[in-house]
């Protein structure tokens, strides 16, 4: 009977030690936009660009995937971006909204919106992809709006890098780098990434049909 | 006897201590599945703009991170409208427990000079955006509110971005 009590005890006490879970309750009244980590988000970037600020429509060639590439936008007599939403509506059916701080910071000294763009290969299958980026912002005087539309093309162009010392260059076309052994590693672990329901039949049949493709069809060669 | 009971119970204290253990690494290892949300808004705000607001941040959670996503309209809570104090964070944080939430989201509009976007935590935390209030921004409210919550939410416990899918 000693026993079961000093059990029991146990048992109490061991339970009660594996489920407290003291709460903070402490309220953190911050300033938003002043909590963001500016260098982690520009670091992520491999590649950036400027528009111009009256570029309606711009293109970029884009040498390596996958990397994350940031767009440098000017936006003179803006105090705060409101939203930004990009879309995409021929291959990846993407709508979404950027999340500031991760995807996207205003500078207000500078007037330069900074968006990045991740753009694994599955984005570039078939060499070009075209994204609208819908921006919403308030002006300097806190009390108008100010819609700005962008389209941004990022056309892949891979290179070959054939010799030693890394200095030699040779042009590929989309459908060389796909005989490539290393892409197709990389297309399978971004394919369990991504939700499939969402792209154009044709295109995710096209991406299927390239994993699925035999080993021995493709080469050993690294690209660059 | 003693010594068989004695040894049964050290065994069984730790097989105890074995579970209680298995249990807590799964806690700590366990990815996030799903985010449950609390929407309310207060009066001034158009009864419409938050179904939208609902649709838009099930649309972007769902189908942009790999999280399941739930949110709830709760009913206009006159506690929260004007000052947020120890009081408040109470009720916030009975309200979150009672209804299983991650997150209370809440819009104020108010007297028409700003608007509020609100983000509690279940650790009682708030952060929230203000916007100067403007006729104009009425019909872009939803788009404003989806954005102001997915970034604040993200801000305070790194939910969504971690979790993106292409």
């Amino acid at each position: 009977m000693k026993n079961l009590f000093i059990l029991f005890i146990i048992t109490c006490l061991s339970l009660t030690s594996c489920t407290y879970n003291p709460i903070n309750t402490k309220i953190v009244k911050g300033s938003f936009y002043d909590n963001i980590d500016k260098k982690t988000f520009l670091s992520r970037a491999s590649h950036s660009f400027n528009l111009k600020e009256n570029d309606f429509i711009v293109a970029a060639t884009i040498f390596k995937v996958p990397q994350i590439v940031q767009c440098k936008i000017p936006l003179s007599g803006v105090d705060r971006i409101l939203y930004i939403k990009i879309m995409e509506n021929q291959l990846l059916n993407i709508d979404r909204h950027l999340i500031f701080g991760q995807e996207y910071l205003f500078d207000e000294n500078e007037q330069e919106l900074k968006i990045l763009i991740d753009l694994p290969v599955i984005y570039l299958f078939k060499g070009t992809i075209k994204f609208h980026i819908d921006i919403l912002a308030l002006n300097s005087k806190g009390k108008y709006l100010k819609t700005i539309k962008k389209t941004i093309a990022f056309n892949w162009q891979p290179l070959e890098n054939n010799s030693s010392n890394g200095f030699s260059y040779t042009k590929l076309s989309n459908s060389n780098i796909k005989e490539k052994r290393a892409i197709k590693k990389i297309v399978k672990e971004e394919i369990q990434n991504c939700d499939t329901d969402r792209l154009n039949k044709e295109y995710k049949k096209e991406i299927e049909v390239f994993i699925k493709q035999r080993q021995n069809r493709i080469r050993r060669n690294d690209y660059y | 006897m003693i010594f068989k009971i004695a040894s049964n119970i050290i065994i069984f204290i730790i097989l105890l201590f074995g579970i209680c253990n298995i249990s807590i690494a799964q806690d700590k290892n366990e990815k996030i599945q799903s985010i449950s949300l609390g929407l309310s808004i207060y009066d001034e705000i158009d009864k419409k703009s938050i179904i939208e607001v609902k649709e838009k941040m099930l649309k972007n959670i769902i189908g942009y991170y790999k999280l399941n996503a739930n949110i709830i309209i709760l009913d206009n809570y006159r506690q929260l409208i004007d000052n947020i104090d120890n009081q408040a964070e109470v009720f916030v944080k009975k309200l979150i427990k009672n209804n299983k939430l991650d997150y209370l989201i809440y819009i104020r509009n108010r007297r028409n000079l700003d608007l509020w976007f609100d983000v509690w935590n279940k650790r009682g935390q708030i952060e929230n955006i203000i916007i100067p209030y403007s006729s104009e921004l009425v019909k872009f409210l939803p788009d404003i509110a989806t954005n102001s919550f997915l970034s604040i939410i993200e801000s305070m416990d790194n939910k969504l971005y971690n979790n993106k899918q292409y």
